[in-house]
């Protein structure tokens, strides 16, 4: 344990900035590169009161890892750190585009609180459409993300192929790095939609909830069996990545999946992962759910405290683990984006794990009525009535007063972590962030009372977690597998 | 009663009483320590900030969503004392956890503002390369112009060479 006279002998010479936490027989130290180690409690001591031998393997660590001040400590941490910051220089990449409102399915947790299948009105036009693109292309960020969202995007197919020409047409002079990802049920997908996407270079993303009794227990569709239908949609997408690359010595399959963690989905975790390794997907993120939307509504139902989730989470990376113990590479993408900043000091981009957070920065919803929001969970707020994080219309706005809006700067301020009340100096600052828009739902303050916070909470014993799994090699063997499969694919 | 050789408390009905002398432990690393007891507990602080602070300590029902929190889910006074007497012990370990932050903290201010100013710098990176590279030249860790000595550590030696 920690006693005054270590504390008082502090060598402010030699020890640079860190944040720390006792961990069992050991103690954690991170710093602001993202660096981390453990190190045991006389040694701890020894570190803090600079005594510690200058041979041995632990000072070494320590110094490589800009723990020690030395004549390098200065260069090495401004060039890590601006490597690590590098995205607060440019302006938002990620643009999510809610085509329609309208939904075929009423999932019991629908975080973008969808409407009714048949009100048109609900619908995106072309016009709105054109003048969106035009103000995706004035971000000053080299690579565009235009990501279609709902309700269910293909319920106005139109406007999706539209946007997809129109913004290619655009690009031939703007140059930008442009992608796009179909956010979808694929409950409308027909063969003629695949073409056109896949011919574009169209990303594809869907719901699946896990095995056929769980996925249509929260997804429910009444015009078929949604499990099947997605499943269907799945493989069919894959065998076309796989004619389309058939010459690539790598497998490029590009679709994506995401799975809402529900009360019904708790106790079926096995089947899930199975479900996912069936289907070749390389990973799963076990998200929770947020308090957004249906979500809330149908709280009793659906909802769990922060001991189950853990329980639940546990579990699952456990049966991961064991999944590649055995030779089969399979990640939790939770776990993988924080091990990319932990072990490679790279930032993910997963913009609400990011600090500061990615809203209006990093990426901007548009509805479908031009309304822009600072991110798609603002934006499904304003479904309840809620229009706090609204930034302003296409029609009204310039990109520029968009930007410049002091919700912007609010939003930045709230979930800039370093400058939080039990945050700043928490030994996992370097890798979480904070929600506002999930702290505002939760307390009606955009900055977290964060003790009592869910979300924070289950942050805290998920890196615990990882953490305590990290000191096996042989883990950290197979996490270093996980960063590299959970990256990008590039085009 | 003793909890242990120099802390005494005071169990008044469900809120455990007891102080801390702030010639030790400054203001900031009780409030600090004090924040990450807030799911546990209720919190008041009073007393006179030259001399020592009193904190009281109530015990919180945990809510649905922090039912994780560490705190003994008892019923009975006993087990509720014993569970104020963990939590207070658990805060003297805190303190000098986050006297250690502040002191690392404060020793370390100036350059980690440096660091990031640097870091997030917009201009061109060779320039920003260079500055750094000047820096380092300067020997700033060895102080030779004794800039970092305050005006009454010059004013006293200064004083000392003329008696």
């Amino acid at each position: 344990m920690l006693d005054l006279k270590t504390i008082n002998n502090l060598d402010t010479r030699s020890v640079g900035y860190f944040r720390f936490k006792q961990f069992g027989n050991d103690y954690l130290l991170t710093n602001e590169t993202g660096e981390y180690v453990f190190i045991p409690e006389n040694n701890f001591k020894k570190f803090l009161t600079g005594k510690l031998g200058k041979k041995s393997e632990i000072y070494k660590e320590l110094l490589n890892k800009s723990f020690l001040k030395d004549k390098n400590y200065l260069v090495n941490s401004v060039l890590k750190y601006r490597e690590r910051y590098h995205f607060l220089q440019f302006g938002p990449s990620l643009h999510i585009i809610v085509i329609t409102l309208r939904c075929n399915h009423k999932c019991i947790y629908c975080h973008a609180s969808a409407g009714d299948s048949l009100d048109k009105s609900l619908d995106m036009d072309l016009a709105t459409a054109k003048k969106v693109v035009d103000t995706i292309f004035q971000t000053t960020n080299d690579a565009i993300c235009i990501e279609f969202q709902g309700g269910e995007p293909l319920l106005n197919w139109p406007v999706v192929k539209f946007i997809i020409s129109y913004a290619l047409e655009k690009n031939k002079l703007e140059k930008k790095n442009l992608v796009f990802r179909l956010v979808s049920n694929f409950s409308l997908m027909a063969e003629e939609k695949i073409k056109f996407l896949m011919d574009n270079n169209v990303n594809f993303c869907t719901s699946l909830d896990g095995d056929e009794e769980t996925h249509n227990y929260n997804r429910i569709y009444l015009e078929g069996n949604s499990y099947q239908n997605v499943v269907k949609w799945i493989k069919r997408i894959n065998q076309a990545y796989k004619e389309k690359y058939k010459d690539k010595k790598k497998n490029y399959q590009r679709i994506g999946a995401l799975i809402t963690v529900t009360r019904k989905t708790l106790a079926n975790y096995k089947e899930v992962i199975d479900t996912y390794i069936d289907l070749n997907f390389k990973g799963i993120y076990l998200r929770y759910l947020n308090p957004y939307g249906f979500a809330k509504q149908s709280k009793e139902k659906i909802w769990y405290s922060t001991d189950e989730y853990i329980d639940f989470y546990k579990s699952t990376f456990d049966y991961i683990l064991e999944k590649n113990y055995q030779g089969q590479l399979f990640y939790e993408n939770m776990a993988a984006t924080y091990l990319r900043k932990i072990l490679l000091q790279e930032e993910p981009h997963n913009l609400d794990m990011r600090s500061p957070c990615g809203a209006t920065i990093g990426q901007l919803a548009y509805n479908y009525n031009g309304d822009v929001y600072t991110c798609d969970d603002g934006r499904a707020l304003s479904r309840t009535g809620d229009e706090t994080f609204k930034l302003g219309n296409i029609n009204a706005n310039t990109f520029a007063e968009l930007i410049n809006n002091n919700l912007c700067k609010s939003m930045c301020m709230a979930s800039c972590t370093t400058g939080l009340p039990g945050h700043s100096d928490n030994v996992y600052q370097p890798y979480w962030g904070t929600c506002p828009v999930y702290n505002y739902s939760l307390s009606g303050n955009i900055f977290p009372a964060m003790k009592e916070n869910f979300k924070w909470q289950i942050d805290e014993q998920i890196l615990d977690y990882i953490f305590e799994k990290l000191k096996s090699k042989k883990n950290e063997d197979i996490f270093r597998e996980w960063c590299k499969a959970a990256r990008p694919r590039v085009k | 009663m003793k909890f242990d050789k120099g802390f005494n408390y005071k169990l008044r009905g469900k809120a455990l009483e007891f102080t801390i002398n702030t010639k030790i432990y400054s203001l900031k690393a009780i409030y600090q320590a004090a924040y990450l007891f807030l799911d546990k507990v209720y919190v008041f602080l009073d007393g006179d900030p030259e001399k020592e602070i009193k904190v009281i300590m109530k015990l919180k029902r945990p809510s649905f969503a922090n039912a994780s929190s560490s705190v003994p889910q008892s019923e009975t006074s006993e087990d509720k004392s014993a569970g104020l007497e963990q939590i207070a012990g658990e805060f003297y370990n805190e303190l000098l956890n986050q006297l250690l932050r502040e002191k690392v903290s404060e020793s370390n201010a100036k350059i980690r503002e440096y660091i990031v100013s640097a870091a997030l710098y917009n201009a061109v990176p060779n320039e920003v390369d260079r500055l750094l590279q000047e820096v380092e030249e300067e020997d700033w860790q060895e102080d030779p112009l004794g800039i970092a000595k305050t005006w009454e550590d010059k004013q006293n030696k200064e004083g000392l060479k003329k008696k």
